[in-house]
């Protein structure tokens, strides 16, 4: 791939505009991109201080740090920050970096849409932390929402689903935006199968958020009938059926899922053959995996439902249909392995998080096969093993390939390459004290320790409290990450415009720091 | 608002803009409207 930059060659002509204001009234990609960034750093942080308030509550049996109510209030914020305030917005961060980057696109299709986007977020995550603020606390009722708790709660639940109102409202213009971007915005000459690994990640998540996150504001709407305006659709008592609830949130619950793993799959798979420098093995098998994936999960969200009573057929139907995910999935991973393979490899720190990635995330969709068996996931329904599970998939998935991403793009970001030395300390780190916190919760699980309770059977301390100072270690490690960050953007060695030797891609042929405006004219894409 | 972008407004090469973002929303209105109304047949 080659792109000619003499047509941006006098890019960096452009001066940012100053002052607070800026940031208010930005349309610019790049501007909006950062803000998304650091908005989900800061959330990322918020639902970190939650999860050690839970372990420092599960470090021994008994009711020591929080009441059961608080406990549950917690456990459910936690959910909801680190999915709509921490994962989400930074994948929506790098779209909005990258995606006009690799795709030799002047700015987003729709630059003050993409301003509204972001701005909907702050006020969003304000009513969900705040919620904790009001008479009787947040909503404890599980990320899920399910009634009855969710009808009986109080002013905090309106204050919940306003914020998933909100949340999904900036969703879905994000994703008119992306997919609009995509489509219409590329460089004359690169056409759908040229494009990055990325940019097709998130071409299909975003077809997957406009088709669930309405499914989702439907769902809260009518709770919140059912909350004030007499309606019966989920209330038991007026003849209403709470189950359906459930079938609608997981119809939205799990392609959400997808959501905030495919864009990792594309980050993972631009790091990879840069650090192996070989191009990426089965490119096309990857993109058709991809919406493979998204297909599927349409069609699996019985298996979050085998305990509440369906047919047999139905429990059948969800089993099968979720194990049948693992072929995509499976496909992407040893095309991952393929690329290693004699490959030139070197092991900076995105590349380890790469590898990281690829290791951790397959235990994760190992145990996910486990859970998709019905009868084990009548035993194993509601217990640490599913905890375990999906902290595998969107701790060591989701948040390593944004780790990894941000070590990536930063000499792209920040003009300076960043503290490689503390890079990989912050990689060891994580990866120890991530796999010191959740793998013994498989165990726990295992042996049917609960999820969601304050309190446990004292056979389950020992490895609640390897858990826990997993736990603190993982959170305070992060702090690293952070440093690491702002000691990149305030100075470092100066990073060239192709910044990694085995970097392919438009994103590589401006310079470092990528100028405020970039592709006014569109590149020549060969 | 102050205007920090001033590029060309409509870069598309590949279509019209305009119209794919209306067959999104369209397809986001019928996944709201579907939810909410499917319960009463």
């Amino acid at each position: 791939m080659e792109a000619s930059h003499d047509a941006h060659a006098h890019d960096d002509h452009h001066h940012a505009p100053s002052g607070i204001g800026r940031y208010f009234t930005t349309t610019n990609h790049k501007d909006i991109g950062s803000m998304y960034m650091w908005f989900s750093l800061i959330m990322f942080f918020v639902g970190g201080f939650m999860a050690l308030v839970i372990r420092a509550e599960l470090f021994q049996p008994g009711i020591q740090i929080v009441n059961p109510d608080v406990f549950n209030q917690l456990t459910t914020i936690h959910a909801l920050v680190m999915i709509f305030g921490a994962v989400m917005p930074a994948f929506v961060g790098y779209a909005n970096w990258q995606i006009p980057l690799m795709v030799g696109a002047s700015d987003m299709a729709f630059a003050r849409v993409n301003n509204w986007s972001f701005w909907l977020m702050p006020p969003a995550a304000a009513l969900l932390v705040g919620s904790f603020l009001v008479p009787g606390g947040a909503a404890g009722s599980g990320w899920t929402l399910y009634p009855p708790l969710s009808i009986q709660g109080g002013i905090s639940v309106d204050m919940t689903i306003l914020a998933v109102h909100i949340m999904g409202a900036s969703s879905i213009m994000g994703s008119i935006n992306i997919i609009t971007t995509i489509l219409n915005m590329r460089a004359p000459g690169m056409t759908l199968m040229r494009m990055p690994m990325f940019v097709w990640t998130w071409l299909i998540t975003a077809y997957l958020l406009i088709a669930v996150m309405p499914v989702l504001a439907g769902a809260v709407t009518m709770l919140l009938t059912d909350r004030h305006f007499g309606t019966h659709f989920f209330n038991a008592a007026g003849g209403g059926d709470p189950t359906m609830f459930m079938h609608i949130f997981w119809f939205f619950g799990h392609p959400e899922v997808y959501i905030m793993i495919l864009p990792a799959f594309g980050i993972i798979s631009h790091i990879i053959p840069t650090f192996a420098r070989k191009p990426l093995f089965g490119y096309a098998s990857m993109v058709y995996a991809t919406a493979s994936i998204a297909l599927l999960s349409f069609i699996v969200w019985g298996h979050h439902m085998f305990t509440v009573g369906m047919p047999a057929a139905g429990n059948l139907f969800f089993m099968y249909a979720t194990m049948l995910i693992a072929v995509p999935t499976g496909v992407k991973v040893f095309n991952w392995i393929a690329t290693l393979w004699k490959g030139s490899i070197t092991f900076e720190t995105p590349m380890l998080f790469a590898i990281g990635f690829v290791s951790l995330f397959t235990i994760g969709g190992f145990s996910g096969l486990v859970l998709a068996v019905t009868p084990v996931d009548i035993t194993l329904h509601n217990t640490y093993y599913v905890v375990a599970h999906f902290h595998y998939v969107l701790f060591s998935g989701a948040i390593f390939s944004i780790m990894g991403g941000a070590y990536y793009w930063l000499p792209k970001w920040t003009g300076h390459m960043y503290d490689e030395t503390l890079g990989k300390v912050h990689f060891w780190l994580t990866a120890i004290s991530f796999n010191i916190t959740f793998f013994p919760q498989h165990f726990l699980g295992l042996a049917g320790m609960p999820r969601r309770i304050p309190d446990y059977a004292p056979q389950f301390t020992e490895f609640n409290q390897i858990s826990s100072i997993g736990a603190f270690l993982l959170g305070f490690s992060q702090l690293l990450f952070l440093y690491v960050v702002i000691k990149c953007i305030r100075g470092g060695v100066k990073a060239e415009a192709k910044a990694w030797e085995g970097a392919e891609g438009l994103e590589w042929t401006v310079p470092s720091p990528a100028p405020y405006h970039t592709f006014e004219t569109p590149p020549a894409f060969h | 608002m102050s205007q920090t972008n001033p590029l060309p407004r409509s870069a598309s090469h590949h279509g019209n803009k305009y119209l794919t973002a209306i067959l999104c929303a369209a397809l986001a209105a019928a996944f709201f409207i579907g939810t909410v109304t499917h319960l009463f047949f």
